[in-house]
């Protein structure tokens, strides 16, 4: 007896501890990264031409990509230094929310169930969610994807979407792991954004004799790229949406896009 | 203690907004099944495997025509012993059984493969506990080395297995959590999932932890009383 109730006690104390510990401070403002001298933002490098792993130059933290350049631009603006962290795409939005990092940066679309848990920055981009298949693959269209197997990456709009539409959805943590179930013939079809769906297979068909084709008809549209950081960091948003109004108007997104060979989609107002 | 009661209603609401509100909560016993049946298949599989690789080691020992047998069997417990579970459920699903969708299936082989070198030591061990005189009576009355070991010794062994094997589960099903990087829904990947779609760390970690907990509590418990009833033959 004695046991069970020394077992229930701390269990509560350690729940207690867990829902007590959940309320910490959150949000970084602008004087704080100010102070601190630097920005630390966090992104998952499986995401061309957005972001990928590399180490030639411009590289910050062994990371290039969209995303990257245009947080060097605005960090220069503010006049701190960019720190990168590298990690999976699920553990970016969950660490933003958390308040480990000041920014999320990494393709990340505005949601309303997002926005209910964290702050976005103005859009930077349009994207749309597209369907690639093996060629020769008997899907040709967004109506022969019901009862098939499809791969996404875990936390992604694409597989909320295809969650929605009552796919088959095999949920992989990394973008290349769902690139490679396809490849492997373990799911018909992979659903990923459109940039990044036209690099990666680019790459994988540069590579490969059997090839990758995307789809012309998307399984969803309308999506935003956004930037992201905790509730408590609006001063820093309205910063960072302050400088981005300036770089959109000025041409260095273009020119940013321009620079991966990406094609840019303004955001409309 | 107005502080702490708004702290705890604020919880249940979170608790109810996301586990109910949204239907999260039936992704957790979903993901259980899963958990369960690649535990308790790579259970039955890792002591088939377990107990035919230790009789080898056993005879290998002595006769040599099992020597190379032996050998085979040495180094299938070294490399699987050597290799992180995760590493290995990764060259299982990504590279050996590439072009198969079943990803339950190749979490329980891997697991299999993975326990039943552990097991083949721990029924090794076992088989040696046996007293030596038992082989010995065995040979006498004129069955064969594999007769007595089938019929005499293994039944034996088990009273030195059995506890083992207990633990050996409760530490599978434990293991089982990493089947999540190979997109097989078990309790842990339904966890994450309802945490990704609702932003809510601390809810569905805590339930997860908890019912891990609850299931190797009541494993312990039947261990336990499983031990007692073995031991009962000790105390004549």
């Amino acid at each position: 007896m004695k046991k069970i109730i020394s077992i229930i006690l701390i269990l509560t104390m350690l729940a207690a501890t867990l829902v007590l510990a959940s309320c910490g401070k959150q949000g970084t403002t602008l004087d704080d990264v100010k102070k601190k001298g630097e920005i630390v933002i966090a992104t998952a490098p499986d995401f061309p031409p957005f972001e990928d792993l590399s180490n030639e130059d411009g590289n910050v933290d062994g990371v290039v990509g969209i995303d990257i350049d245009i947080f060097k631009a605005i960090a220069d603006k503010l006049g701190v230094k960019l720190v990168v962290k590298s990690m999976l795409f699920d553990s970016v939005l969950a660490g933003v929310t958390a308040g480990k990092y000041d920014i999320g940066a990494s393709g990340i679309s505005i949601k309303p169930d997002r926005q209910k848990n964290m702050l976005f920055t103005d859009p930077y981009c349009t994207a749309s969610q597209v369907i690639v298949v093996k060629e020769g693959s008997t899907i040709a269209s967004k109506a022969d994807l019901t009862g098939k197997k499809v791969s996404v990456q875990t936390g992604t709009t694409g597989e909320s979407v295809c969650n929605e539409l009552g796919y088959n959805v095999n949920s992989y943590a990394s973008n290349s792991d769902a690139e490679a179930a396809l490849v492997a013939g373990k799911v018909d079809a992979w659903v990923i954004d459109d940039l990044t769906a036209g690099e990666m297979v680019a790459i994988y068909n540069a590579e490969n004799t059997e090839k990758l084709v995307i789809l012309k008809e998307s399984v969803s549209s309308d999506e935003y790229y956004a930037f992201v950081a905790s509730f408590g960091s609006e001063s820093l948003v309205e910063e960072i949406n302050k400088i981005l109004a300036g770089l959109i108007a000025d041409g260095t997104i273009e020119q940013i896009f321009a620079k991966y060979d990406a094609p840019y989609f303004a955001p409309e107002k | 203690m107005c502080v702490m009661e708004k702290k705890m209603s604020a919880w249940f609401e979170k608790l109810y907004e996301t586990f109910i509100a949204t239907g999260y909560w039936k992704m957790l016993p979903d993901g259980l099944l899963n958990t369960v049946i690649i535990t308790v298949g790579a259970l039955l599989m890792g002591v088939m495997i377990g107990t035919v690789v230790a009789v080898i080691k056993y005879f290998g020992e002595t006769s040599s025509a099992m020597k190379p047998l032996k050998a085979v069997c040495d180094v299938y417990v070294t490399v699987i012993r050597g290799v992180p579970v995760v590493v290995q459920l990764l060259i299982f699903y990504f590279v050996i059984f590439a072009s198969s969708d079943n990803g339950v299936m190749v979490a329980t082989i891997t697991f299999g493969i993975n326990s039943g070198a552990y097991m083949a030591e721990l029924i090794r061990s076992g088989i040696n506990a046996v007293d030596a005189g038992q082989m010995e009576a065995g040979m006498s009355l004129g069955m064969s080395r594999l007769q007595t070991m089938k019929k005499i010794i293994l039944p034996q062994a088990v009273r030195y297995i059995l506890p083992a094997i207990g633990n050996e589960f409760i530490a599978l099903l434990k293991e089982t959590s990493v089947a999540g990087y190979v997109a097989v829904m078990d309790l842990t990947r339904a966890g994450n999932l309802v945490r990704n779609n609702t932003f809510d760390a601390v809810n569905p970690l805590l339930a997860v932890a908890l019912t891990y907990l609850a299931i190797v509590v009541l494993l312990t418990r039947l261990l336990k009383m499983l031990e007692r009833r073995l031991a009962k033959s000790d105390k004549r």
